[in-house]
């Protein structure tokens, strides 16, 4: 690449992943013309949105944003890992390639899901860009293009967490072919889950003026995760074990419909098993997600850059929203600071989009886990153990939390880092009790009336028990991640920065809290005692809430302290 | 001879307030048009409409010679865009900027830094090449954006603001460049508040009011027609104000508790 000057080759920082994806759209040119994409533009375009990436996340470790998350994030993978071991299990026993592979890669589908719907969705509809890009000669389908094949690329490379298992066991039972195999396996479902995502947005994005469409989104994430998440885990109780296994015994052509055995399809043909079936698979493995692409490019992707600007603009001419009045906050909160922190939060988090494509879906999921796992073939199983469901809501507080730092329009940041707060930490305390308040406690309550009217008032105690719980955690995630001002800082796409993350990061919490319950149950004076004693533990968390300070602050104090005059500025 | 903007009809809603109603304006190719108006008067609209990024109007907008709605990648590639506050990617370097305007453009990497490099030269940023953009200045990012709207030779300039946070050295340069780009037969659509440079260096001067044209002429007609005559902010006043400026500054400061 030719240079002006010495200095850093340009676009160093587009990594390995992007140099991939790069390479790839190279190889692609040929359909990629075909269906409109201007491939120059479309490398161009891919190289600083990789670049970006790499320095946004770069710049929030050496600002040291990330250092609450990182504990989380090094959880999430390894939960990630863990639930690889399914798809382990499934390609190191089932001895059919077929079925092992087939089940492997299905798991992977759930997970896939999951990390697609809260973490890369919001990346089709993200308006950021947009003043750069749309007076730029970018054509529809090329930006559309670029932001597919940057989200394929992300959420396979989110992936290889959940593939280390499944590549290990692979790899012993069917050898060093099996990597490959599986990689593109992997990489052909990512692009048929985002073909189809996405498809389904940009076709509502059509039907729809983009006032609301802005809401229909959410919408549409919360119903998928909802679908996706609750069948994986209602399903699989309504069904018999027995006719699981009389399903799996013979295959059928019905397994085309189910896009993970396409993939395997491609191992069952390596392998020697040269049926229609399998050949077909195969093929569709290959086909059917360049073919989706493709027609999504292709067909619905006119007009994309004008429906972007839209969505951009579109947000000045919302009707302004009704007053509320602030029964809790009034109750709660006592000085202008807080009561102020309180209205900008409860403000925010119901329109920021971002923070609620983020956030809502794994809310929803949170319930609908909880509700599901106390399901047994449709009917409630030990009712006294359904309380235990509730803990699923004590991971969403934290990705809520940690959400909440990031905003569409943080430029506009300097207006709190100005303003003359004697105690910042009141500004924060009214923040996180509007979380509190508006997130927290309406799950918390709906959950428990739904568990009441299901099991009746003997599992009033459980419920109490488990409330506390509920909103203990939520007060340690207040107060471990949430010393940041809100709504203040550039989200970082990343990876490991996702949702997605803290939230199988917060499963740990809630197996172990499950399960401390369940133990506590069998030994009545002790459950007792502990119930006793909940209550005023959060009644003291709940105090030192009142107490935070945002990080900025103690940074401040510290610095000071240290005389480190020539620190860089955190503001 | 095509027009190098072309507004027929023009109107933009955003919900149920009406941002421009019915806006006819023929652009000659060469001319320096000075596009004024107080604050919400539909400008930055007009603008944003011709250069793509805002659909969803009435009426006809065409730029040089194509319609912004039928065409628009034939107009983006023959424009130029400097917005007022300049949203760039900031962990870009200078250079990555103008590589990635460039190509997008169809430019070669070769040809883009050798236009690049005089003009940055230019405007005393030669040595700013690898900085991140997060890392200059606001007046520093203008520039740059200056530079990047005129690397692929645009043949229509849309100016909104440019002077927006430059240094005076800066502001003449641009000034001079507007003159000298005109002569050279780019056509500049200039839209500014900054009355005396409007006044210094446009041809012909559009006057909006809500949304709709008040006046539109060169500065000697503008002044033929005014009952007041005298300066273009005189003119400007005139026609988008009704007056009362000290009345309104004593109610401003007697809201503040103190008897003005």
């Amino acid at each position: 690449m030719t240079r002006l000057r010495s200095g850093p080759r340009p676009f160093k920082d587009t990594g390995p992943f992007g140099r991939f994806a790069c390479a790839v759209v190279g190889r692609l040119r040929v359909p990629l013309r075909a269906a409109g994409v201007d491939t120059d533009a479309l490398r161009a375009l891919l190289q600083t949105e990789f670049t970006l990436g790499v320095r946004r996340a770069r710049r929030a470790q050496d600002e040291g944003r990330q250092s609450g998350l990182q504990t989380g994030a090094v959880l999430g993978f390894v939960m990630q890992v863990l639930m690889g071991g399914i798809g382990a299990m499934a390609v190191g026993f089932i001895r059919d390639p077929l079925w092992g592979m087939g089940i492997a890669q299905l798991v992977l589908m759930a997970m896939l899901t999951m990390v697609l719907v809260s973490d890369y969705l919001p990346m089709l509809v993200d308006t950021a860009d947009v003043t750069v890009i749309a007076p730029l000669p970018v054509g529809d389908r090329t930006l559309l293009a670029t932001r597919i094949t940057h989200a394929t690329t992300l959420l396979a490379v989110t992936l290889l967490g959940s593939s280390v298992l499944p590549l290990i066991a692979g790899t012993i039972v069917h050898g060093v072919a099996f990597v490959p195999i599986w990689c593109l396996a992997t990489l052909l479902l990512a692009g048929t889950a985002v073909a189809l995502s996405f498809g389904l947005f940009l076709g509502a994005m059509r039907l729809f003026d983009m006032e609301r469409f802005r809401d229909l989104i959410l919408y549409l994430q919360v119903a998928a995760m909802v679908l996706v998440m609750g069948g994986f885990q209602v399903l699989p109780r309504l069904v018999s074990s027995a006719e699981v296994e009389s399903l799996v015994r013979h295959r059928g052509w019905w397994l085309a419909l189910l896009p993970p055995f396409h993939g395997a399809g491609l191992l069952a043909w390596w392998q020697g098993d040269h049926s229609r079936l399998v050949v077909v698979l195969g093929v569709l493995g290959v086909v059917v997600p360049l073919a989706l692409l493709t027609a999504l490019v292709a067909w619905l992707g006119g007009g994309f850059v004008a429906r972007l600007a839209a969505m951009a603009t579109g947000a000045r001419s919302a009707p302004a929203p009704r007053p509320r009045r602030r029964v809790f906050r009034d109750a709660l909160l006592r000085s202008t600071a807080a009561r102020a922190g309180y209205d900008f939060v409860a403000a925010l988090s119901r329109r920021e989009r971002t923070f609620r494509l983020r956030t809502y879906p794994l809310v929803a999921v949170s319930v609908v886990l909880g509700i599901a796992m106390s399901l047994q073939r449709g009917a409630v199983r030990n009712e006294r153990m359904l309380a235990i469901s509730l803990y699923f809501l004590a991971t969403y507080s934290p990705l809520v939390v940690t959400m909440a730092r990031y905003s569409d329009n943080h430029e506009a940041s300097w207006i709190l880092r100005t303003a003359p707060l004697r105690r910042p930490g009141e500004f924060l305390t009214g923040g996180l009790t509007a979380l509190l308040v508006t997130f927290t406690a309406p799950a918390v309550l709906l959950m428990s009336g739904l568990l009441l009217a299901i099991a009746g008032p003997e599992i009033a105690l459980d419920l109490a028990f488990a409330t506390c719980v509920v909103v203990g955690t939520s007060v340690v995630a207040m107060l471990k991640l949430g010393r940041r001002l809100p709504f203040t800082e550039q989200a970082v796409k990343n990876p490991m920065e996702g949702s997605i993350g803290l939230f199988l990061a917060m499963s740990f919490v809630v197996i172990l809290a499950g399960a401390t319950h369940a133990a506590l149950r069998s030994l009545p004076v002790a459950f007792y005692l502990v119930l006793g004693v909940l209550p005023v533990i959060v009644v003291l968390l709940l105090r030192r809430l009142r107490g935070i300070e945002p990080q900025l602050a103690v940074q401040r104090r510290l610095r000071s302290r240290r005389q480190i005059a020539d620190a860089p500025d955190l503001q | 001879m095509t027009d190098a903007v072309l507004l027929d009809g023009l109107s933009k809603s955003f919900g149920d307030r009406r941002v421009l109603d019915g806006i006819d304006l023929r652009v000659a190719p060469g001319e320096v048009l000075g596009y004024l108006g107080p604050n919400g008067a539909g400008k930055s609209t007009t603008v944003r409409i011709l250069v793509g990024m805002l659909a969803g109007f009435e009426g006809r907008a065409e730029v040089a010679g194509f319609d912004v709605r039928e065409h628009p990648l034939e107009v983006k590639r023959r424009i130029g865009y400097v917005a007022e506050n300049a949203v760039l990617y900031e962990a870009l370097t200078v250079q990555e900027h103008l590589l990635l305007v460039g190509r997008l453009h169809g430019l070669r990497d070769e040809a883009i830094l050798a236009r690049a490099k005089p003009m940055l030269d230019a405007f005393d940023l030669g040595s700013r090449i690898a900085s991140r953009l997060g890392a200059l200045s606001k007046g520093m990012r203008q520039k740059v954006m200056i530079v990047g709207a005129l690397l692929h030779d645009p043949e229509v300039l849309f100016l909104d603001e440019p002077l927006s946070g430059l240094d005076a050295h800066s502001a003449v340069l641009i000034k001079e460049l507007i003159r000298a780009l005109a002569d050279d037969g780019r056509t500049i659509f200039y839209c500014s508040h900054m009355l005396d440079v409007v006044e210094r260096v446009c041809d012909r001067l559009v006057i909006l009011a809500d949304g709709r044209i008040a006046a539109n002429g060169t500065l000697a007609e503008l002044r033929a027609r005014s009952q007041g005559g005298g300066t273009l902010e005189r003119i400007f006043l005139e026609l988008t104000s009704d007056g009362g400026a000290s009345q309104r500054a004593r109610a401003v400061v007697a809201a503040l508790g103190h008897s003005a």
